[in-house]
Parts: C-alpha cells; structure tokens; sequence
C-alpha cells in the first residue's frame, strides 16, 4: 500500500467575521483525511464547502484553528520550506506579475525555486512549447486571454518539478479543445512522474477521466471519501449508468 | 523603474540648491540642507525597493503564488534590500555628480570612508523603514499602502534632514534622538563644522541593529497573522 503524501487529522479553520471580526465563521469542522502517494485526488463539493480552504491549508497559505497537517510525513508549520520546495500550485483565474512577460514570470518563479542557468532556461522552453506558449512568450501578462492565462499558470505550477501538484480548477476558463490538452497535460504529467495531484473542479468529467480517489466535502465536512468507482456503485440503483454528475447530486443535495 | 533613480533625485537637488542659492546661508548651513537632500533621495530608493517587493505582489495579486515558493521570510528581505542598495547607489552617485557640477559641493569631502560610512545608515535607515511597511501591509492590507510614502515624510521633520534636531522642540527631538538616521546625519555633518552629540555613529548603528531585529520579530508575527485570518488569500483574490 502506498505510503501517505498528506496526512491531515482533525483541522478546524474558521475565519473572523461581523464587527470587529468578533464572530467565527466555521468553514472546515474536524476534517481527518490521508491522500496516498502517486494518486491524482479529487477535492470536491459545492461552492463553500472548503475545497480552497482545504488547499490553502495544505500548502501553508493559511494555518488551522487546530489538528495537524502533514506532508511527506512533515508538519506543513514547523517545515514549512522543506513542503514548500516539494509543491506548487496552478490555480483558475490566476494572477501574477502583470507588467512581465509570460517568460518572465516563469523565470522569476524559477528562481523562486531555486531553479538557475541552463536547467531554468531548458525547462521555461520545454514548458513554453508543451503548453503552446510559444507565440506569447514576450507577452505581457495582463495582455493574454484567460485560458492563456491559465497555460501559463499550469506552466508555472510544473516549473519545479515537484512532487506534490495543486490544482485548483484548473481548466476554469478554457475552450474544449484546450481544456482537453490540459487534461492530457496532467495525466500524461501524473503517468511520467508519479507525481501526487490534489485537483479541485466542478468539471465531473474532469474527476472520471483523471481522479484515482475523491472526497467530498459539503459545509467544511467530509461526507464522502472513496474511489469514483466505488462511489457510482452507491448510487447505481437510482440510476442506471450514473456518472460523478449524479454522486455529486446525490451527496450535496 | 530606472528613470526615479535619477528623476526624483534630480528635482530634489536642483529645487533644494536654488533655494540655497536664493538663501545664501554660508558653507556650513549648505553643507546641513545638502546632506539631507542626499539623505532624503538614498533612503527612499532603498526603502521603496524593500517595501515595493511586497507590494508589487499585493498589486498583481500574485502573493499565494510567492508565499508557497521556499523562500523564507529574511531571504525575501535581504535580496529586496540587496537590490534597494544597488538603486539607492546609483541615485547616490547620479546626486554626487549634480551637486558637484551644478552647486560645486563634494559630497566626499569628509573623506571616502566617513561617506561610505554615512551611505551604510542610510541603507540601514531604508531596510528599517521598508520593513516597518511591510509589516503595515500583512497587517492592515493595502490600506496601508500610503505609508509607503508618507513615512519617510513624517522622518522628515523629526530627523533633522534640513536642519539639526537641536531646533526642534523638546518633545520632537526626543522622538529624533530615538530614530537611527538622526544619528548618521549628524555624524555626516560633523564634517562640516557642525556640533554633534557624542559617539553619533555607534548610537546610530546600536538604534539600527535594535530596530532591525524588532521589526523582523514583527514581522514573522504580522505574517503569522495573515496566515491565521487570511490575508494573503484575500490579497491573491
């Protein structure tokens, strides 16, 4: 059985709201799961149910009320560099340097990175020409369309190599054909390097075509957690070929 | 960005120098306003660098993508302070030459060691104030973004950039004698003839080191506040 990459045990986050931020708003509540290594892992649920939350946490962008988190068997607090140098994130509707160039933005994550001379130079043209960026190389950011956007996003999400992949929504905003590459990008990405990917989406033909295991969160619990497979057969006696459309109608409403 | 390392400067020197000309108030006097004109333009390309590092990020909403890289808070800092050094040279050398050609002042004078000596204040001055914005911004968002500028203006008045602290009144130049940069200048001006309080440069080094170690405290606190209601989600958003 593979090892877990995350391992998050009772988290709780709630932010402060009302006047003088005096009020809680609860927005995970005593959520406990293991993502296994090597698995693209389907983080799902209606909108505010804490798929974000649960990613930002993760990666250290937001720290829990209370319980653990855990990546690579390190707290994600008290290591927080050594996770940081393990993951990377691509998220829909992505913004980043507005005045730089879709090469120099890549660059400047690179280095982020630690990433420098030829090896940064190879990779930023090897993901220029995966993702097609090559006609908007020295385009300023905030000149590009939003799935251009999005190319670059997931471009720089992979400038690292890591080990651990965010992705939160990741084809918000693409056409058919290239939200098809893009998923083709992450498959083929997840197959040649055994990569671990946390994917958040509203797409369900997203999580039947890429997702080895989801979970389901709805107003910061999880209600379910299995693989696609075994969570269509729950609902198969109400319909006859159900599809994750019909478990996520099933499980949220 | 290479244009308000000599721009700013520019205007600052010639409208500061017709003043003086139009004042004519005697060497030592020049000497006092000039030294704070070189004070004013090095501090704020230096702090302007440190505290545009984080707020360029706040601009592009781009933070959660810098906050997730493994670059660790002081790193952060030192390579914007590191670049506000290289700039607030270059508007140090661009000032040097415009006073020496227009208003025939040698900034180094005193010699090359004590100026360099000044310079480093100033740099010291610049990563304390460009830390104490950044510490507003992870703390009150980009509301605080006017302090990018204002600050250096309220140092202004209370540091003695035109004049000596001893003209202000007692409760002013209290608040001077607390500021680093106050020391550095009057150990600049001594130079020139002015009086200065005695062992200027280690109360101004001391200051420095204090104020540079409480403000990254506050810091790691103010970005471990963020993390805890958000902040740099909402600032990515």
């Amino acid at each position: 059985m593979a090892a877990n990459v995350i391992e998050i045990d009772s988290v709780t986050k709630t932010y402060p709201t009302g006047f003088m931020g005096r009020k809680r708003k609860l927005v995970l509540d005593n959520v406990s799961l293991n993502v296994p290594e090597g698995v693209i892992y389907g983080v799902l649920g209606p909108n505010g149910a804490g798929k974000t939350t649960l990613l930002s946490l993760i990666s250290n962008l937001i720290s829990p009320d209370s319980g653990s988190i855990r990546v690579f068997g390190r707290d994600v607090t008290r290591h927080a560099q050594y996770v940081r140098g393990m993951m990377n994130l691509c998220s829909g509707n992505p913004n980043f340097m507005w005045s730089m160039s879709v090469s120099e933005n890549l660059s400047f994550y690179a280095r982020l990175y630690g990433i420098s001379g030829a090896t940064r130079r190879r990779r930023i043209a090897d993901l220029i020409e995966l993702m097609e960026l090559g006609e908007y190389r020295n385009t300023r950011y905030d000149e590009l369309s939003t799935g251009t956007k999005q190319r670059v996003a997931l471009a720089k999400s992979l400038i690292s190599e890591p080990k651990l992949l965010f992705l939160d929504e990741p084809t918000l905003g693409l056409d058919p054909y290239m939200a098809i590459k893009m998923r083709g990008i992450i498959r083929d990405t997840h197959a040649a390097r055994g990569i671990t990917i946390l994917l958040t989406t509203h797409y369900m033909r997203e999580v039947e075509e890429l997702c080895g295991r989801v979970v389901f969160l709805r107003e910061g619990r999880v209600i379910a957690e299995d693989t696609p497979g075994e969570l269509m057969k729950k609902v198969e006696f109400k319909v006859a070929q159900p599809t994750m459309e019909d478990v996520f109608l099933e499980l949220t409403q | 960005m290479m244009a308000d390392v000599v721009y700013w400067p520019f205007i600052a020197v010639l409208s500061i120098g017709f003043m003086l000309a139009y004042l004519n108030p005697g060497a030592r006097n020049v000497s006092v306003v000039l030294s704070g004109v070189i004070a004013m333009s090095v501090l704020q390309t230096c702090q302007l660098d440190v505290s545009y590092s984080l707020m360029f990020e706040m601009w592009s909403k781009s933070m959660k993508h810098t906050v997730v890289a493994p670059v660790s808070g002081r790193h952060y800092l030192l390579g914007a302070w590191l670049f506000g050094m290289i700039r607030a040279s270059l508007t140090f050398a661009v000032i040097a030459v415009f006073i020496r050609l227009i208003f025939k002042f040698n900034i180094a004078a005193c010699g090359v060691g004590p100026t360099l000596i000044f310079v480093s204040g100033l740099f010291l001055s610049g990563l304390i104030v460009g830390m104490i914005i950044i510490v507003l911004l992870y703390t009150f968002g980009m509301r605080a973004e006017i302090a990018t500028w204002s600050i250096v203006s309220l140092l202004l008045l209370v540091c003695g950039i035109y004049y000596p602290v001893s003209v202000l009144p007692a409760s002013l130049r209290a608040i001077g004698y607390s500021i680093p940069l106050t020391y550095f200048l009057e150990y600049y001006r001594g130079f020139y003839g002015v009086r200065v309080v005695p062992d200027a440069l280690a109360k101004g080094y001391i200051l420095s080191a204090v104020y540079i170690v409480g403000f990254y405290l506050l810091h790691y606190l103010a970005v471990r506040r963020a993390k805890r209601i958000g902040t740099i989600l909402k600032m990515s958003e």
